[in-house]
C-alpha cells in the first residue's frame, strides 16, 4: 500500500479512501477525470498517482500542469521532500511558462512563416509591464488626438484593458480584429460607448502592427503564435510527445478556453492523464477562466470519478455549506449558525476599533492553543493602513503574521524609494528631479543619523521650487545650518553628494545601482549596512530593470541612458508599478495569515480560522468597473447578439457571492469570524449583499427560534 | 543531519563548484536563496553580452538537434546583434560534433543516488552507444581554458559520473568532450575508465555528506579573497575591492549561463526558467 511508506508520511494526513486509490492507479484508469468540489481530496488523490507513476516508470516524465503557480505548491513540496531520483522526470508548469519557453525554442520554426517584419532576428517577449510601456506608445497619441474622450479612466487602467482585450482574443480564440464587434453586439447602454468600442479596435491593431514591426510579443501573440504555428508543427509534435509520458492537471477550471483546447488534443497521445476540476471553481472567470470547456474534457477521458467527500468542514460548517447550496427554504437552527459564524456582542463603531477586537480574538485563540498558522484575516481588498495596523496590533501581542498580496508596488518600498530618488539625483540629465519630501526622506533613509528636519534645512538651501535638482556642497551651507548637524553626518552628507556627482550618466542603470548599493549605502554608518532586508530589495530593483531592459534595449537609440531614463519615467507614472519578481509577494514568517479573498481561495488551503472583513464591501461579488473590455462578453459560453443587462450583472454578483462563500466555508476547518463595524474601512456605512446576507440568516434563524 | 540542506535537496555542478569555492556562497545561495546585488561592474563590459551570445549559441544547437532545418538556424545566427554567434554556430555545424545520430539527447536531465543524496545533471548533448557513452558540453570561452583546468572541475566529475551511474545497464566507459566554439579543432577530451568512475564515486560522495553535516557556522568564507571579487555576495560579506581572479570569473559565468539556460536553478518540480538567452 504506497500510502503507508514513509514516503508518503506527512503528505496525506488522511488513509486514502478507495476512491482516492482507485484515482491513483493509474494503470486501471489511464485517462481519468475527477471532479469533485474544494477539500474532498483531489489533490491528494492525485499525489497518490503522481508517487505510483515516479515508482513504476521510472523513466517516463510527467507533467503537472497547473493554472497558477500557488496551486503547484503541493506538489512542489512532494517533490522536495519525495527523494526519489526519478523525482526531477516530474515537471510543475502552467500553459504560460510552456508557451513561453516553447515560442523561445522553436522560434526559427515561426520566423519562417514570416510572421513578422523581421522574422530571423531574435523575439522580444514583453511582461505585462513591458506590454504596457508600448501600449502607451500606442495609445497616448491617440488619446491626445481626442480618441477615448469619454472615458474617464488612469492612463494606465486604460492601457491595460486594451491590452486586456487582446488577451481574451488569443485565449477565447477569435481575431482580434474582431473585438469592436463582438463588444459593441453585447452593449446595452448610451450610444456614445460605441465610438469608445471602435477606439478600442483602432488601438489593438495599431499595437499589434507595432508588434509584428518590432518582434514585440505580448502575451495573446505569444498564445496565437503557440496555437496556431507552434502546436500544428510536426517537429514540435514529435519533441513535445518525447517530454512528457504522463499528464496531472489540476484546476483545469481556472484556465482559459485555449489550454483546455490544447490538452484535448494532447491526450489520446500520452501514456496516462488525470484532468481535475473543482466543480465549484472558476474563480478566475474575469481574468478568463472557462469551467464550462474545462469541464467538456470529461468527454475525451475514459474514465470519470466524482468525489462528493469533504474531509475538511466540522458539521456547522457542513450544514451551512448545505443551506447555501439548497434552496434556502428549510431554516438553519440558530445554535448551528452560531456555532460556524461567530459575530461579536457589541458591533464596535469605527473600523481600527474592529481592528483592536479582531486582534484580541485572534490572541485569545492562539492563547487556548490554535496556532497562529491556522488563523487568516480576510478581507476583499487589502489596503495598506489595515495590513500595517493589524500587523502592528498583532506583533505588540507577541503573533507573528505573514501577508499575502498580489505583486507590491516597487516605488512603495522605503529602500527602492531611496535608490531611485538618488539616482534622478545623479542623473539630472532625466530632467525628472524629486521633490522636496522624496529627497528628504532619501536622504534620513541613506543616512540614518540625518533626521527628516535636519535633511530638510539641507535641502531648503538649493529646492526654492519644491523640486531638488541637486544636493548642495556642504561648504555652500550656511553656519546656523552646519551647526545644527555633527560634523561626522556631514561628512556622510558629502560623501554622498560627491558621489552622485562624479557617476557617469552613460553607466547601464543596473551597475549604477550595484555600485551605489556596495560603494555607499551598504557601508558602515550608511543606511543599508547591515539591514539584508535592504539587499534584497536592491537586488530585486536591478532585476526589475534588466526585465525591463531586456526587449526595450533592442529599439533604435535606446542606449543605457536613455534605459535608465526610461525605466525612471515608467515607474513614476505608474506603468511598471507592478514590476516585483514573485508573483505575490510574501511578506513576514509563517504566522496569521492576512490576505485578499480571491488570493486566499487560489492558494487551497485550509485553516481553523477565518475572520472576514470589510463585510459591507461590495468588493465580495462586483466586477471591477472595465468599460474598454468585458469579461463575460469576450467568452466562449457567451451566446452572440446578446446583450448583457442589469439582469446579467445582477445575477454575476449573486452568483459570485455564493461561489466565495462556498469556496471559503469549504477551507474552513473551525469557525468564520464576521467581522463588521458600523462605519466601514473607508469610513462608510456599508449594506452590501454578504452583510445583508447574513444579518438576514441570523434574524430569520432567530425569529424560527422564537415561533417555536 | 542538519535540517540546512536537507535529504531532498539536489545537488549539482554549479553547487557543488560554489561550495569549494566558498562554502558561505553556497549558504547564501542555494541554502538561503538569498537575492543579493551583484557586483556588476566589476565583471567586465562583456560579461553580459557573453552571457547571451552563450546561451544563444547553446539554443542554437539545440534546435539542431531537434531537427530544425539548419538552414532557418543559418539565418537565425546570421541576424543575431553578436556576429560571433554566427561565427560559433558555423563552426559548429563543420565539426564532428554535428553528425546526427540514433540515441543523441540534447539538453537532456539525468539524477541519481548517491548515499542517500541527489545529485543531478543536465547535459548539453548525452549520447549512447553499444559500450561508450558520449558527454558533449559546448563552452564559447575568449581563451581556450588548459586541459587541467576542465580535469579538475566539478562539472567533468559530476557529468562523466552521472552519466555512468543513471543507466541500468552494466557500466559503460565514459567520453566527456568539452568543446570550445572559438576554437573547434581543438576539443578537450577525457576518457573515463571504471577506476577513475570509483574514485570521482567515493569523492563526490564524500563532499555531499561533509556539506549535510555541516553545522551553519561551518559554512565559512573563503580564505581567499580573491574568489570574492565576482561573487555576488561580495558585499554581503564586506569584501570589497579584491584583486581579480580568472577561474572565479569563470565560475560565476558558468552559473550565469546554466541558470539563464534553466538549467540549475530548480528544484525538482519547481518552474523552470525560460531557456533563452533572448527572452
Amino acid at each position: 500500500m504506497i500510502y503507508n511508506s514513509l514516503i508518503m508520511n506527512g503528505i496525506l494526513s488522511l488513509t486514502p479512501e478507495r476512491m482516492q486509490e482507485q484515482a491513483a492507479d493509474f494503470l486501471a484508469h489511464p485517462h481519468l477525470f475527477l471532479s469533485g468540489p474544494a477539500s474532498s481530496g483531489k489533490t491528494s488523490a492525485a499525489l497518490l498517482r503522481l508517487h505510483q507513476i515516479l515508482t513504476s516508470d521510472f523513466n517516463s516524465r510527467t507533467l503537472v500542469l497547473v493554472p497558477q503557480r500557488s496551486l503547484g505548491e503541493p506538489y512542489q513540496s512532494f517533490l522536495r521532500n519525495v527523494n526519489l531520483p526519478s523525482s526531477h522526470q516530474v515537471s510543475v508548469q502552467t500553459m504560460s511558462s510552456i508557451v513561453r519557453r516553447m515560442i523561445a525554442l522553436f522560434w526559427p520554426l515561426i520566423a519562417s512563416h514570416q510572421v513578422f517584419r523581421h522574422p530571423f532576428e531574435p523575439p522580444r517577449f514583453l511582461t505585462l509591464e513591458t506590454a504596457q510601456y508600448y501600449m502607451a506608445q500606442i495609445a497616448d497619441p491617440l488619446i491626445d488626438r481626442g480618441h477615448f474622450a469619454t472615458i474617464t479612466l488612469t492612463r494606465n487602467r486604460l492601457f491595460s484593458q486594451l491590452l486586456d482585450n487582446l488577451n481574451k482574443s488569443a485565449i477565447v480564440g477569435f481575431p482580434h480584429t474582431e473585438l469592436a464587434r463582438r463588444l459593441k453586439s453585447a452593449w446595452n447602454g448610451d450610444q456614445s460607448q460605441l465610438t469608445v468600442y471602435d477606439d478600442v479596435q483602432l488601438a489593438v491593431n495599431a499595437f499589434r502592427e507595432f508588434c509584428l514591426e518590432h518582434n514585440l510579443l505580448d502575451y495573446s501573440l505569444q498564445v496565437e503564435l503557440f496555437r496556431e504555428i507552434v502546436w500544428p508543427n510536426e517537429t514540435f509534435q514529435r519533441y513535445f510527445q518525447n517530454q512528457y509520458q504522463h499528464l496531472i492537471y489540476d484546476n483545469a477550471e481556472e484556465d482559459p478556453p485555449y489550454v483546455h483546447d490544447i490538452v484535448r488534443s494532447w491526450i489520446k497521445n500520452l501514456q496516462s492523464s488525470l484532468i481535475i476540476l473543482d466543480e465549484e471553481g472558476g474563480l478566475h472567470s474575469f481574468l478568463g477562466a472557462d469551467p464550462v470547456s474545462a469541464a467538456n474534457l470529461v468527454f475525451d477521458s475514459t474514465t470519470h470519478i466524482r468525489f462528493k467527500q469533504n474531509y475538511v468542514s466540522p458539521p456547522p460548517i457542513k450544514a451551512l455549506l448545505g443551506y447555501l447550496q439548497s434552496s434556502q427554504t428549510q431554516k438553519l437552527p440558530h445554535s448551528t449558525i452560531s456555532q460556524a459564524l461567530i459575530i461579536t456582542s457589541k458591533q464596535p463603531r469605527f473600523f481600527p476599533e474592529l481592528l483592536q477586537s479582531v486582534s484580541q480574538e485572534i490572541a485569545d485563540l492562539i492563547l487556548n492553543g490554535t496556532t497562529a498558522e491556522q488563523i487568516v484575516v480576510l478581507s476583499p481588498f487589502l489596503s495598506d493602513p489595515l495590513v500595517f495596523e493589524l500587523s502592528r496590533r498583532l506583533s505588540k501581542a507577541g503573533i507573528p503574521t505573514q501577508t499575502l498580496r498580489p505583486s507590491l508596488a516597487l516605488k512603495s518600498n522605503p529602500h527602492i524609494q531611496t535608490i531611485l530618488t538618488l539616482a534622478s539625483l545623479a542623473h539630472p540629465d532625466w530632467n525628472q528631479p524629486p521633490d522636496l519630501y522624496q529627497a528628504q526622506f532619501a536622504l534620513s533613509t541613506a543616512i540614518p543619523k540625518l533626521d527628516p528636519l535636519r535633511a530638510r534645512l539641507i535641502l531648503d538651501q538649493t529646492a526654492p521650487n519644491k523640486s531638488v535638482t541637486s544636493l548642495p556642497p556642504i561648504a555652500s551651507l550656511p553656519n546656523e545650518v552646519v551647526e545644527r548637524i555633527p560634523t561626522e553626518v556631514l561628512g556622510q552628507f558629502e560623501k554622498l553628494r560627491l558621489w552622485l556627482s562624479s557617476v557617469d550618466p552613460s553607466e547601464p542603470l543596473d551597475y549604477f545601482i550595484s555600485r551605489l548599493f556596495s560603494e555607499l549605502l551598504a557601508q558602515p554608518g550608511y543606511g543599508f549596512a547591515d539591514v539584508q532586508e535592504a539587499g534584497e530589495h536592491t537586488a530585486r530593483l536591478i532585476q526589475s530593470y534588466q526585465k525591463f531592459k531586456r526587449p526595450v534595449a533592442a529599439d533604435q537609440g535606446a542606449d543605457a541612458a536613455y534605459l535608465g531614463r526610461e525605466y525612471y519615467k515608467s515607474l513614476n507614472q505608474g506603468l511598471l508599478s507592478a514590476l516585483y519578481l514573485p508573483d505575490e509577494e510574501i511578506v513576514g514568517e509563517p504566522g496569521v495569515l492576512i490576505a485578499p479573498v480571491l488570493t486566499f481561495l487560489m492558494q487551497n488551503r485550509a485553516v481553523e480560522h477565518q475572520f472576514w472583513l470589510n463585510l459591507g464591501s461590495k468588493g465580495w461579488y462586483e466586477r471591477l468597473e472595465q468599460p474598454l473590455t468585458h469579461p463575460y462578453v469576450l467568452n466562449r459560453q457567451w451566446q452572440p447578439g446578446k446583450k448583457w443587462t442589469t439582469d446579467d450583472e445582477l445575477a454575476l454578483g449573486r452568483f459570485n457571492l455564493e461561489r466565495t462563500l462556498i469556496g471559503l466555508l469549504r477551507r474552513c476547518r473551525g469557525q468564520v469570524h464576521l467581522c463588521t463595524s458600523d462605519y466601514s474601512e473607508a469610513g462608510i456605512e456599508e449594506k452590501g449583499l454578504l452583510l445583508t446576507w447574513a444579518q438576514n440568516l441570523f434574524r430569520s434563524a432567530l425569529r424560527e427560534e422564537e415561533s417555536d | 543531519m542538519t535540517e540546512l540542506v536537507p535529504a531532498g535537496f539536489v545537488f549539482h555542478q554549479s553547487n557543488l563548484q560554489a561550495f569549494r569555492t566558498c562554502r558561505h556562497s553556497f549558504l547564501l545561495r542555494y541554502v538561503r536563496k538569498l537575492p543579493w546585488p551583484a557586483p556588476l561592474a566589476a565583471r567586465t563590459s562583456s560579461f553580459e553580452k557573453d552571457l547571451v551570445a552563450g546561451s544563444t549559441l547553446h539554443s542554437l544547437i539545440h534546435q539542431y538537434f531537434l531537427g530544425i532545418n539548419p538552414e532557418l538556424l543559418i539565418s537565425c545566427a546570421a541576424n543575431f546583434p553578436d556576429s560571433r554567434v554566427s561565427v560559433w554556430f558555423n563552426n559548429f555545424l563543420g565539426s564532428q560534433y554535428a553528425k546526427l545520430a540514433a540515441n543523441q539527447y540534447p539538453e537532456h536531465t539525468l539524477q541519481i543516488t548517491l548515499n542517500g543524496s541527489l545529485l543531478l545533471a543536465k547535459f548539453d548533448l548525452i549520447s549512447f552507444e553499444e559500450d561508450l557513452i558520449h558527454i558533449c558540453d559546448w563552452k564559447t570561452s575568449r581563451v581556450l581554458p588548459k586541459r587541467q583546468f576542465f580535469q579538475d572541475r566539478i562539472q567533468t566529475m559530476v557529468y562523466t559520473l552521472v552519466a555512468a551511474r543513471a543507466q541500468s545497464q552494466a557500466s559503460r566507459p565514459v567520453v566527456m568532450h568539452y568543446w570550445e566554439a572559438s576554437f573547434p579543432e581543438q576539443p578537450i577530451i577525457f576518457e573515463m575508465d571504471k577506476a577513475q568512475l570509483l574514485r570521482y564515486e567515493e569523492s563526490l560522495t564524500d563532499l555531499m555528506s561533509n556539506i549535510q553535516s555541516l553545522e551553519i557556522e561551518e559554512f565559512e568564507r573563503t580564505s581567499d579573497p580573491k574568489k570574492c571579487t565576482y561573487c555576488e555576495y561580495q558585499s554581503y560579506c564586506s569584501r570589497w575591492g579584491t584583486e581579480a581572479d580568472g577561474e572565479s570569473l569563470y565560475d560565476w559565468f558558468e552559473i550565469g549561463l546554466s541558470e539563464l539556460d534553466g538549467k540549475t536553478n530548480n528544484e525538482p518540480g519547481e518552474f523552470p526558467g525560460t531557456p533563452l538567452a533572448y527572452n
